[in-house]
């Protein structure tokens, strides 16, 4: 009997297996891949479960979905303040060191850190899917700024932000790129992508334009440039068209809907 | 995952005398009917016990022709010949059936089957049964996920189906339009442009339109989103042919598709009681201006993304039916429309106060046919105005 790869995250499953035991993609279902290349992520049941370190997540929902963890006691997760939709009592909470000051909502920025043993609860709030995130060991990966749902203590989290790039409707002004990197030993990230999540690989210095506000992650590896389209100007004052132009090798996800989030230094 | 072979999509022997579309993956509800020369629609009807033993050798016939799991078990279901299926009977039966011999009940267009068994006209599953309710409102399913619309040598792709994306392949000198903040990615290769509709940006901007257009133009590949939940809606038109749309849900167009500002005739008067003063305000519930897409020199292909689910119904001449103005997706020009303030019964003291026009009334857009009307179920509600309305095209129904 083979062992079943994951198409997603490439890790190895037991023969019988019907949905991957490190991601919770479905391993029983095609993966729908466009004529372009771009693969939509893998749309986790509702109800369905899987392991991360010694603890649990299970997805609850389709079309706001919650993903709800029992950590296990030497497990920690940490996440956005905001994204918290209950927890247990006993399950103590700390502030996360942030590498500098940030603000978001007008609201100074605030992520905390979760310890088990207990059981909390993460959403959004915009309608989209959970995107499981392997982080293998050594490996970066770059999110879009209030995309992450929450991260297992392995996974070492800054940001930086990037000027000129928002999404078409909110100009240039800007935005923070998480950056999520695991040391030594693998770790996982779970996203929230607005509307559908879609993955491209990019091959060496293969270029795609993106409109910024669909732009949801990329690999360290790809190159994200600020691209004014050639010869376009629009509106009374004949302003440019920002997109962003992103270079291989690697990953790039996109999510088909934004939701800005005002984000400030 | 799934590494499977499965017989492709294609006409085959269900095993039952007759000869039913295989979309690659299931058996779909079309049979096609000899006798007529076209497609009818007939439920699969999966046996019930007693038909073990065929549906055992079919499925060990499909396995042994090298075809994959499903499609076995979808010949196990109807108790089909699955190795005929597999065997490559396909092209013989596929290419005796001419092609356009598809009436698709969403886009009102003959057209080919895809791969997927949709509609390659608009991306509406074939496989899909009319789901009407009982007052006669029909769901427009949308084009589905992974589904193809053909436009001439060009194509379009479904991508998603929360917020969908609409990925187009573009081949060399074809072309979309559409609105600037609906682009979700773009080949370096295709030319990015502003779309001149002869409409300037002072124009557009006063009317509430799109104020920034731009077209792509192939060969190459771009995508187009919209930023809520809800369907694509593709709309074929012919030469000359046209649809009046609501704001904000159009997607792309082809070049033959030509976006006319109209000044809309739907409006009402406010009168506004500042203690001694008195000011009087015009408002447009569908907007000032009218969206017209016409079809000139050759026939198009329109893309809307409609929040929510959508529903239409096919109004007989005369027929009326009243709706939210904003609910409206869109029309056929054929449609006449009007407006309606409806004024519930009120009993004891709060009746002066109500019938006197405002705060409890209902407005409603009264749609009279012949033609199609199509609605979605997100829309913006209306805020109940608090000011009496004194003058405008609309006709007053006090119960």
């Amino acid at each position: 009997m083979e062992l079943i790869v994951c198409s997603w995250c490439r890790l190895n499953n037991a023969p019988d297996a019907i949905q991957c035991a490190t991601c919770g993609a479905p391993l029983d279902a095609d993966d729908k891949v466009s004529d372009s290349g771009w693969r939509e992520a893998p749309r986790l049941r509702d109800m369905e479960k899987f392991s991360f370190s010694g603890s649990t997540l299970q997805v609850e929902g389709k079309y706001v979905p919650v993903a709800e963890i029992e950590l296990h006691q030497n497990d920690r997760v940490y996440f956005e303040q905001h994204t918290m939709l209950w927890k247990d009592p006993h399950v103590p909470l700390s502030q996360y060191n942030l590498p500098a000051r940030r603000r978001a909502h007008g609201m100074p920025y605030s992520v905390l850190t979760a310890g088990g043993a207990g059981r909390i609860a993460f959403s959004r709030d915009a309608p989209g899917e959970l995107v499981v995130m392997p982080i293998h060991a050594d490996t970066e990966l770059d999110v879009r700024e209030h995309a992450f749902l929450l991260a297992s203590h392995a996974v070492d989290y800054t940001f930086q932000r990037i000027k000129g790039l928002a999404n078409l409707l909110h100009g240039g002004s800007g935005m923070y790129l998480d950056r999520f990197f695991a040391r030594g030993e693998p770790g996982m990230l779970m996203l929230h992508g607005n509307g559908d999540v879609l993955q491209r690989t990019l091959g060496s210095d293969e270029r795609i334009l993106v409109e910024p506000g669909r732009f949801l992650y990329k690999d360290a590896s790809v190159a994200m440039n600020t691209f004014a389209i050639p010869g376009l100007k629009v509106g009374l004052l004949g302003g440019k068209i920002w997109v962003a132009e992103m270079v291989g090798p690697g990953r790039v996800g996109i999510q088909s809907m934004y939701h800005h989030t005002s984000s400030e230094d | 995952m799934s590494g499977e072979q499965q017989p492709p999509a294609g006409w085959y022997d269900d095993g039952r005398g007759a000869r039913r579309w295989w979309s690659g993956r299931d058996w779909t509800d079309y049979v096609w009917d000899a006798a007529r020369g076209e497609q009818r629609l007939q439920p699969l009807q999966v046996p019930t016990v007693g038909n073990t033993t065929s549906a055992a050798a079919a499925s060990t016939d499909a396995t042994a022709a090298g075809s994959g799991s499903s499609a076995a078990s979808a010949a196990a279901a109807s108790g089909v010949s699955a190795s005929a299926a597999a065997a490559g009977e396909t092209t013989t039966a596929a290419a005796s059936i001419p092609a356009g011999s598809y009436r698709c009940p969403y886009c009102r267009r003959t057209s080919a089957l895809g791969l997927r068994g949709e509609c390659l006209s608009c991306g509406a599953h074939a496989r899909v049964q009319e789901i009407v309710s009982d007052s006669g409102w029909e769901e427009l399913p949308g084009a589905e996920d992974m589904a193809h619309i053909q436009i001439g040598r060009s194509s379009v792709q479904i991508a998603g189906d929360y917020v969908p994306i609409a990925e187009f392949t573009l081949i060399d000198g074809d072309a979309v339009w559409f609105p600037h903040h609906k682009l979700t990615y773009a080949e370096e290769r295709v030319q990015l442009g502003k779309y001149a509709d002869g409409n300037g940006f002072l124009n557009r901007a006063r009317a509430g339109m799109t104020v920034s257009l731009l077209s792509a133009r192939g060969p190459g590949r771009i995508a187009l989103s919209d930023n809520h939940m809800g369907e694509i809606v593709a709309l074929p038109i012919d030469d000359g042919h046209g649809y009046w749309v609501r704001d904000h849900v159009f997607l792309a167009a082809t070049p033959t598709i030509a976006y006319r500002p109209h000044k809309n005739n739907l409006w009402l008067k406010f009168r506004k009681d500042k203690g001694k003063e008195t000011e009087y305000e015009v408002e447009y519930p569908l907007g000032q201006y009218d969206e017209l897409f016409h079809a000139q020199a050759g026939p198009g292909l329109l893309v809307l993304h409609s929040p929510g689910n959508t529903m239409f119904r096919d109004l007989g001449a005369g027929e009326t039916i009243r709706i939210p103005p904003q609910a409206l997706l869109y029309r056929d020009l054929s449609v006449t429309p009007y407006l309606v303030a409806e004024y519930p019964s009120t009993v004891g003291w709060r009746s002066w106060f109500t019938t006197q026009s405002y705060e409890n009334r209902h407005l409603w857009l009264s749609l009279t046919g012949p033609g199609r009307v199509a609605i979605s179920s997100k829309y913006e509600k209306e805020h109940a105005h608090p000011y009496p309305i004194v003058d405008g095209t609309v006709q007053f129904h006090r119960w």
